[in-house]
């Protein structure tokens, strides 16, 4: 079983990404590929639900930093939902809340785009 | 100590810790450059909060960088050059402190930090600006000069991983070559079977080399034969195939210069020909299309080639031998088969008949000769001698002996004279064989009641008549050899009065052609005064000195069939 899964769905005009597992250097391509893919469709509108990130590693949180500036270069956006407490706390600790709206759910995640 | 007592600068410097512990665990397990740097540039930019980052990749050659891997927007897409003496002190430069650095900070950078270990400068991790508009922190920059020197130990390790694996590769490819070849040698060794043989050759190219377009062409007794081919669609014809054994080296690249020269190499795709010459053997050529897989020949490939080409001739050509020594074999075989039926066609013993003594033999140089006698005795103990010697040797002259043997035998029982049954014979033998078979012929018929010879000569050495007190006389009066042509004439008969102690000698010219060293022949008036010394002995004696004679003059040296009868009146 792998480590580390994506499931997409979309709510209106925004594509929610449910991610799962352990998203570290070995799993981050996946994220990355993901991105990389609704990018190029225009799909700029992101909600990444992480109710079911179970841990993110430094390389985890790289793949955020790696795309953000493409995405809302297209007048896009990510918004982080639905952290646990632990992983929360990394987020936290390296500042993103200052950069990305990191909200308690997906409702609130995808109202933002309004 | 749990987190949420923590500060949140001890939370901070304990995450760094547990980044660094993690990307050296996955680092040491990782041979993978791509996957490497990958995680440089994500572990960097999650942990310092930027957006853009590059791998710059130092050539060497070149002297100058750049941006192998990225992630983020930045604009630099040149090779540019970095002075390398400004990280001589520390790794990091940071763009603000060195305007050396602008031409490659003005992309979207803000800092530099050399990836290197003690041996080798890879080159630079590259990093934007902090999103949050701070400056990059000693401690944070520690933690990155970490990472980036955990790299590049990552990246040379992988390198030498890869290096180690592709010539672990190479010997793995080289050991299956070998396999391949001694599994070859062995199955080529196993079969006598040429098919067979052309199989494994056949396979081997396709399986081993990827090479499905390829002929092999063998020259047995100085011709040309395609031996086994696969995919060219057309057979090239013998003076194509000739003129490819004149290439002069062992291995041809086929270019326009050869092309010209043999263009059908063109027509059938043929790139490469390899020569072949086994010690002492006849040579081979082995043309080759190229390889399925686009790769080309590499010296390693050509020597295996050869190896398998070797073998593959050898194979073949022990089973051309095998052949021969058979087919020899069953010749042999057949002739001594023949040599005993031919035996069995010459008289058992010597008849007994009133008044005359008999001695008669066949001595033949080959298995098989051309050489007869016969001895044949009727009803009224009246006794018909023949002699004959027919043009050639082997096989087709004891072929046309045996017919004349069983037409002589057909007619005896018959009251026919022998000038009836000469013309009777040639003209058989005239329509069963070809031109420029003949034989010649001679036979006699001894009355003992009034001791008369009736003979006819059908263009055979003369017998001789020796009386004492005369010189010997020739009894060569008949007609031509039977076989030259239709009897349109009948033959000649003669008669003569013999008289006690007469002797008659029949011979073959294996007798009288039989050679000294000085190729001088031994001739009639050596037989002659041969048995004129002799007249007081019986027939057995005289002949066997005659024999002993030759014998010694031609030092045992037959180059011919020797046949005699002698025979004696009393």
């Amino acid at each position: 079983m792998s480590k580390f899964e994506i499931r997409k769905r979309s709510k209106s005009e925004v594509t929610i990404l449910d991610i799962y597992g352990e998203l570290d250097a070995h799993t981050a391509p996946i994220l990355e590929k993901e991105l990389q893919q609704l990018i190029e469709n225009k799909f700029v509108h992101i909600v990444v639900n992480g109710s079911g990130l179970e841990y993110i590693s430094s390389a985890g949180l790289g793949v955020f930093m790696a795309y953000i500036e493409d995405i809302r270069s297209q007048d896009g956006d990510i918004k982080i939902s639905s952290l646990k407490p632990k992983v929360f706390n990394v987020f936290d600790l390296l500042g993103f809340p200052t950069l990305y709206d990191i909200v308690e759910n997906e409702e609130k995640a995808v109202d933002r785009f309004k | 100590m749990s987190l949420s007592n923590a500060t949140d600068d001890e939370k901070k410097s304990r995450f760094g810790l547990r980044t660094l512990l993690d990307t050296s665990r996955l680092l040491i397990e990782s041979h993978d450059v791509d996957f490497v740097l990958n995680n440089l540039l994500l572990i960097s930019m999650g942990k310092l909060m930027v957006n853009r980052a590059a791998i710059l990749w130092f050539h060497p050659k070149k002297n100058t960088y750049s941006v192998l891997k990225s992630k983020g927007r930045h604009t630099l897409s040149a090779e540019v050059t970095i002075r390398r003496d400004l990280f001589k002190k520390q790794s990091t430069a940071l763009c603000a402190e060195h305007q050396e650095l602008d031409h490659v900070c003005k992309h979207g950078f803000e800092m530099l930090i050399a990836i290197q270990n003690s041996e080798r400068h890879f080159g630079f991790l590259a990093l934007g600006p902090k999103m949050d508009g701070t400056e990059p922190g000693s401690e944070e920059i520690e933690v990155l000069e970490s990472l980036v020197f955990m790299s590049g130990i990552a990246i040379s390790n992988s390198e030498l991983v890869s290096e180690l694996r592709a010539t672990n590769r190479k010997l793995d490819y080289k050991i299956q070559e070998l396999f391949t070849l001694f599994d070859l040698s062995k199955s080529f060794n196993a079969s006598i079977d040429r098919e067979e043989i052309k199989r494994i050759f056949k396979f081997t190219l396709l399986g081993q080399l990827f090479v499905r377009r390829f002929f092999l062409i063998i020259q047995r007794r100085g011709e040309p034969h395609l031996v086994s081919q696969n995919g060219l669609g057309t057979t090239p014809d013998r003076q194509q195939m000739q003129d490819l054994f004149a290439v002069e080296r062992n291995i041809v690249m086929v270019d326009d210069d050869i092309r010209k020269k043999h263009p059908f190499l063109e027509q059938v795709q043929i790139h490469l020909l390899l020569k072949l010459n086994s010690d002492g053997q006849e040579p081979a050529v082995i043309g080759l299309g190229k390889r399925a897989n686009g790769v080309d020949f590499e010296q390693t490939d050509l020597n295996f080639l050869i190896s398998l080409g070797n073998l593959a001739l050898m194979s073949i050509q022990k089973t051309y031998l095998l052949e021969d020594q058979i087919e020899k074999e069953r010749m042999e075989e057949e002739l001594s088969i023949a040599r005993s039926i031919q035996k069995r066609l010459f008289p058992d013993n010597t008849p007994e008949v009133p008044n005359l003594q008999i001695a008669a033999t066949n001595i033949p140089s080959y298995q098989v000769g051309g050489d007869y006698y016969d001895l044949i005795r009727d009803d009224d103990q009246n006794l018909t001698m023949a002699i004959a010697d027919v043009t050639g040797k082997g096989v087709p002259a004891s072929l046309l002996m045996a017919n004349l043997q069983s037409v002589l035998h057909v007619l005896q029982p018959f009251d026919i004279s022998l000038v009836d049954a000469t013309g009777q014979i040639n003209s058989l033998i005239y329509q069963n064989t070809p031109s420029d078979k003949f034989i010649s012929f001679f036979w006699a018929r001894f009355f003992h009641h009034n001791r008369t010879l009736r003979f006819v000569n059908a263009g055979h050495n003369p017998p001789l008549l020796f009386r004492k007190g005369s010189e010997p006389r020739k009894l060569s009066d008949g007609g031509i050899l039977l076989g030259a042509m239709p009897t349109l004439m009948p033959y000649k008969e003669m008669v003569v009065q013999l008289q006690k102690d007469d002797i008659i000698v029949m011979y073959t010219d294996g007798v009288t052609e039989a050679m000294n060293s000085e190729e001088e022949e031994f001739d009639e008036p050596r037989l002659i005064s041969c048995v004129e010394s002799r007249m007081d002995q019986l027939p057995e004696e005289i002949m066997e000195d005659i024999i002993s004679e030759v014998t010694t003059y031609c030092d045992n040296h037959f180059t011919d069939d020797l046949t005699l009868i002698v025979c004696k009146v009393c």
